[in-house]
């Protein structure tokens, strides 16, 4: 993975990880999670900017701050080391909007090359079909496994 | 040849280090993301839903 990405700090289980976005509108800390869903036995991703003043995650909010693929391509990174204390699982994420989901298909179409060798993505269309991923389509969510 | 197919060994990207204060940070805190758990159950009950329809 040769993509520019922000230092991380990670729990000690590999279920929740930190890092802070630096750009133009300042320092803005980002919360990534791991949460297991048991009745689906699949892993859901989370993942927002920290409000100080709440002391609350949001993850609606768009940040704005000029490093977004830096970003995405940190949150990824996270995929990956969630793998290394949780092979065999299954990842699940979508957007908190469908603008945002829109968003996360162009980034796995442009982090492609770097995780279609270890990994498995597949969409969930709006019509609850399960596919292999592919960048002509829109997905609602995705799934991802090892090899 | 085995049978048996190995499953790739994911390595931890260096960009990540433990920080054991988030271990305190986020001990027996909820889920930072409800709603998006929530969405996840309905997305997924859509999608088995589907698979029903699709066998019969």
């Amino acid at each position: 993975m040769n993509q520019p990405r922000y230092p991380v700090q990670a729990s000690s289980n590999q279920l929740h990880y930190e890092f802070t976005s630096v750009g133009h509108k300042g320092n803005i800390l980002k919360a990534v999670e791991y949460t297991y869903i048991e009745d689906l036995d699949v892993w859901n991703l989370g993942f927002g900017d920290y409000d100080a003043d709440t002391q609350r995650i949001d993850d609606t909010v768009i940040s704005n701050n000029g490093d977004g693929r830096k970003v995405l391509a940190t949150v990824a990174s996270t995929i990956i080391d969630f793998f290394v204390e949780h092979p065999g699982e299954t990842v699940l994420f979508m957007g908190s909007t469908d603008r945002r989901t829109q968003v996360y298909n162009r980034a796995i179409e442009h982090y492609w090359q770097d995780f279609s060798d270890d990994f498995v993505v597949m969409g969930i269309d709006q019509m609850g079909n399960l596919r292999a991923f592919t960048a002509k389509l829109d997905f609602e969510a995705f799934m991802i496994k090892q090899k | 040849m085995s049978a048996i197919t190995e499953q790739k060994t994911a390595v931890r990207p260096d960009n990540i280090v433990t920080d054991p204060s988030l271990d305190k940070k986020y001990a027996n805190r909820q889920p930072l993301f409800p709603h998006k758990i929530e969405k996840a159950k309905a997305i997924m009950e859509k999608m088995r839903q589907r698979e029903a329809e699709m066998k019969k």
